[in-house]
């Protein structure tokens, strides 16, 4: 290529073209008014402007239309920065609507476990507390007063299925600290390996070492007040 | 109407900021640059033709100039365009829409199918033709003839002297009829 871009082939060989043909000539055939001095080749220009150059308009995009429709006048760094806070909004948007999804089904998965297994576990409580209620005053007959053992059976329908107390223990725990609420499942998880689901709130006070209560300490256990 | 305003007047108009500004320029320059991005055997005119007027519109406020010279602007990026997406291509393997394969012939929704076929013949004998021309004469040819461009702004445009693209118009109007005339010849049993 030569240094005005033009091959160095192309500025010395014969190009073929009449010698008649002066620039006017050239002008007017590449402006569709050639005809009459080459009518073929007149013919093939005319074929090259009707082809390409007079076609119809691409549809209108969008992103073409995003300009036709104003925002045109904003200036490159505007668009660019109208663009960023749009994006910005977009990902918080779907951040909002990830967390919401979640909530939500979280929301409903735990509604459904309540559904499935809360009321029949809080109505197989309420029936074992009778048994337990006779087991119990068996056995500790120093830690439940003859009045608690008449009201397990609504307190035990009142919580929760991991905290199943036994109904005299029950009691003794809420009357003494609130601290002691929270060793009643420890109880309860003992013992659940070795008892079946509506055993699991009795035998809280079956083992031996809760019958003898004052021994546990004061914080990990409730049963050390019981003692009074 | 965007159709109603001239080329100065629709580019006073965007300047303005005006919508119908700039929807009467692309009214005015689209057809011709898709018609000049489809010569250049683009992957996809239309799109690449939006891209154009995107990039244009959104640094209209940095061009100085007539109508004219707005004109020749446009097809500058339209060349850059066509450049890159050549480059492109020549990157990634070839791919051939189902839309592009030669067997299908689409008219467009509501369109006649007969002028359809005939302007895809017509386009494809042209493309023929065109393609026989070496690159920059083709180039020229398209710039002076599809873009209706001057030989000066030819040369800003393909980024030329001027008695380049009068010496590389001159070659390829001179290899056009030297096809024509051997073709007729071929035609033609002696």
């Amino acid at each position: 290529m030569s240094r005005r871009g033009v091959p160095p082939n192309e500025m010395n060989r014969p190009d073929g073209f009449p010698e008649s043909a002066d620039d006017g000539a050239v002008e007017a055939l590449l402006r569709g008014a050639g005809r009459p001095l080459d009518p073929a080749l007149a013919d093939v220009l005319g074929d090259v402007r009707m082809a390409f150059g007079v076609s119809a308009p691409p549809a209108t995009p969008a992103v073409a239309a995003f300009f036709v429709a104003g925002a045109a006048a904003l200036p490159g760094r505007w668009t660019r920065h109208v663009t960023k806070l749009r994006h910005l909004t977009r990902l918080r948007l779907v951040a909002l609507a990830t967390a919401g999804t979640v909530a939500a089904g979280t929301a409903l998965t735990a509604t459904g476990v309540l559904v499935q297994h809360g009321p029949p576990r809080h109505a197989a409580r309420a029936a074992v507390t009778a048994t337990t209620e006779h087991r119990s005053t068996s056995t500790t007959t120093t830690t439940a007063p003859p009045a608690a053992s008449t009201t397990p059976s609504t307190l035990a329908a009142t919580r929760p299925a991991t905290s199943t107390p036994t109904t005299a223990r029950a009691e003794a725990t809420v009357t003494s600290t609130p601290a002691t609420t929270t060793t009643e499942p420890h109880e309860a998880q003992s013992t659940t390996t070795t008892e079946p689901n509506e055993d699991r709130s009795t035998t809280t006070t079956a083992p031996p070492s809760d019958s003898t209560t004052t021994t546990a300490p004061p914080h990990g256990h409730g049963h050390g007040h019981e003692r009074s | 109407m965007p159709a109603a305003l001239d080329l100065e007047a629709a580019l006073d108009r965007a300047r303005a900021g005006a919508p119908e500004g700039y929807e009467a320029l692309f009214h005015h320059l689209a057809a011709p640059v898709a018609g000049y991005l489809r010569a250049r055997s683009v992957s996809d005119p239309d799109g690449l033709t939006n891209e154009v007027f995107v990039r244009a519109f959104r640094t209209l406020h940095t061009f100085r100039g007539d109508g004219e010279r707005l004109r020749a602007w446009i097809f500058t990026i339209a060349h850059h365009a066509a450049v890159d997406d050549r480059r492109r291509r020549n990157r990634r393997v070839q791919q051939t829409a189902i839309d592009d394969a030669p067997e299908a012939v689409q008219a467009a929704p509501g369109g006649d199918v007969e002028h359809e076929v005939m302007a895809r013949l017509a386009r494809e004998r042209v493309e023929a033709l065109l393609a026989q021309l070496s690159p920059d004469q083709r180039e020229i040819i398209l710039l002076r003839v599809v873009a209706d461009l001057s030989v000066e702004q030819t040369a800003a445009v393909a980024g030329k002297s001027y008695e380049a693209v009068k010496a590389l118009q001159r070659r390829g109007l001179a290899a056009l009829r030297r096809i024509l005339t051997e073709s007729s010849e071929e035609a033609v049993p002696r």
